[in-house]
């Protein structure tokens, strides 16, 4: 049994990571306007997560190192530090839209407006970080995140044209009123969105704070091979759900309710109760993620004591800098920015950042000084370098479709 | 160092005046035909939005809070596709009858949202999906204006 819960912090990551707010709205928009002929960014997107998550696992667990430490002494001081600015910037954003985003769920459920519900939201994340050990903490929002895997139940009762679904998947087309540049910004941002660098952040500090040893790997491997390919499927759930119900009644996505809506048509309130519960859980979870990894890569740039498993007051400057990220994303949240707008820009943001986050993990898992025999293969390093120049290739991209798009609109 | 930063400030000024979404003027009729099938293009997608929740509502499939969040960001979501659209100076004479056309569209579409709102709100919800029966016609409309001018 604690094996099996062993396996929770990857499902805890994969679940923020593939599913947060942004995410949600982003596969369910995509499904809306270009069926599931996007498919194929989020599943390269898995592989590339699964690819570097593995890897920045192994280096946490043989250095005992968070990754920020390793982007440091990498990189040299001067571009780290750019890297943590961009780096801390696009997870506080992703943090301000968690807590909006957990907020949006209450609402669904109490008709009190969002913006009401997020100083309660954030107090209740604090108060988590805090008091609740790591472990219970990912085995609870992890496993209840996967109270999603009720859209497999609506899929199967909607009972689609599989092989429809299948050739827009397979043989992707740009829908017809819709321009390439948008297609590929939407693109971006559903590889972004899979790949954002809080996941390894949080997923190789976690690892270190759980203390895994040499003997954990295997645990490493179950947890990337489980649960980053498990956030995936919900992502394809969410576009063919949306692909199926909203796009032939030209409904667009705009709002978290109209990503219930299939479920809701499928298994009725049992479905609708089922969705809140997963946005809550996976939106919560990844708002913990994102708290906890601002005080990571700030604490690990700087080398302080960091970790939730370190006393309070030997890590008081980590737990300061998640306060007070906290305390700022409540002040912006409460100004009324739509949560689902800034996870968009963060997502597509965090596209441009991604190279500077996974070429020191690359660098570092060939290390024999740290790594001893666990260095990376042959086929690991082959993906690793096809991945590094396609991440260059997005980042590049990223910022001018952007603009040329107007964010997708 | 001071270059990166000056590098960094600079990509993210250019990156917020990209992002910015003010309203631009339409000189051509064909850039004011353009805006107007993308307001009828959002407002169809809120007056779908709610027939969708209106029915899911009477059918007893959904609680009062989400279909009243639902329906009540439909009607938002129609408001200011259509307040956008009408703060659109209409180039010539041509763009003026679209803009009445649409216009009228969009009023009736955010009439029969407002209806929907009230009495979903009252717990009405077994009534929806007949307060929502005009929704199909304007709908259509909605469907045909986008199709002829695509």
């Amino acid at each position: 049994m604690k094996k099996l819960f062993g396996v929770t912090l990857g499902i805890l990551t994969a679940m923020g990571g593939f599913v947060d707010i942004g995410d949600i709205v982003a596969n369910s928009l995509t499904g809306a306007r270009f069926g599931m002929s996007l498919a194929w960014a989020v599943v390269l997107g898995v592989v590339g997560i699964v690819l570097f998550a593995e890897m920045a696992g192994r280096v946490a667990t043989l250095s005992t190192r968070g990754v920020f430490d390793l982007v440091r002494e990498r990189l040299g001081a001067r571009v780290a530090l750019l890297n943590l600015g961009a780096s801390f910037f696009i997870t506080f954003l992703t943090l301000i839209a968690e807590l909006g985003g957990v907020a949006l769920a209450l609402q669904l459920l109490s008709d009190v407006n969002y913006v009401l519900w997020i100083p309660l939201v954030a107090f209740l994340a604090w108060l988590v970080i805090w008091h609740v050990r790591f472990e219970p903490m990912e085995t609870v929002f992890g496993l209840l995140g996967l109270v999603l895997l009720v859209m497999a139940v609506a899929l199967w009762k909607l009972s689609p044209d599989w092989s429809g679904l299948w050739h827009q998947a397979s043989q992707p087309a740009v829908t017809s009123g819709e321009g390439h540049p948008t297609y590929f910004y939407y693109a971006i941002a559903l590889f972004g969105a899979a790949m954002t660098p809080y996941e390894v952040f949080f997923f190789s500090s976690g690892a270190v704070e759980e203390k895994w040893t040499k003997s954990d790997l295997v645990l490493n491997k179950a947890n990337v091979y489980i649960g980053f390919p498990l956030g995936g499927l919900l992502s394809l759930m969410l576009m063919a759900l949306a692909t199926i119900v909203l796009l032939p009644r030209s409904i667009g996505v705009d709002h978290l309710s109209q990503v219930a809506l299939p479920t809701t048509m499928a298994l009725g309130k049992v479905g609708l109760a089922a969705m809140i519960i997963g946005f809550f859980a996976t939106t919560f979870g990844a708002a913990l993620e994102t708290a906890l990894s601002c005080g990571y890569t700030v604490s690990q740039y700087f080398g302080w004591q960091w970790g939730k498993m370190v006393r309070p007051r030997e890590a008081a400057r980590f737990h300061l800098v998640v306060l007070c990220s906290i305390i700022v994303a409540v002040l912006v949240g409460v100004t009324g920015i739509d949560p689902i707008k800034v996870t968009e820009y963060s997502i597509v943001l965090s596209a441009a950042a991604l190279p500077l986050t996974y070429f020191p993990i690359l660098v570092v898992a060939n290390d024999r000084e740290y790594m001893g025999d666990k260095v990376n293969g042959w086929l690991a390093n082959l993906l690793g370098s096809v991945f590094l120049v396609l991440l260059v290739v997005v980042a590049l991209a990223t910022i001018p479709l952007m603009i040329v798009t107007r964010a997708g609109s | 160092m001071r270059r990166i930063a000056a590098s960094a400030l600079c990509l993210l000024a250019a990156l917020l005046a990209g992002c910015v979404k003010t309203v631009s003027p339409a000189r051509t009729f064909d850039a004011y035909e353009h805006k107007a099938k993308n307001t009828a293009e959002a407002v169809l997608s809120s007056v779908e939005t709610a027939r969708l929740t209106a029915r899911l509502a009477s059918r007893g499939d959904t609680f009062g809070p989400f279909t009243s969040v639902s329906i009540s960001e439909a009607e938002e979501g129609a408001g200011h596709a259509q307040t956008i659209f009408e703060s659109v100076q209409p180039p010539d004479r041509h763009a003026d009858r679209l803009r009445d056309e649409l216009s009228r569209l969009c009023t009736r579409a955010g009439d029969v949202l407002s209806d929907l709102r009230i009495t979903a709100r009252r717990g009405e919800l077994d009534r929806l999906a007949e307060r929502a029966r005009p929704l199909r016609h304007i709908a259509r409309r909605l469907d045909a204006f986008i199709r002829e001018h695509e």
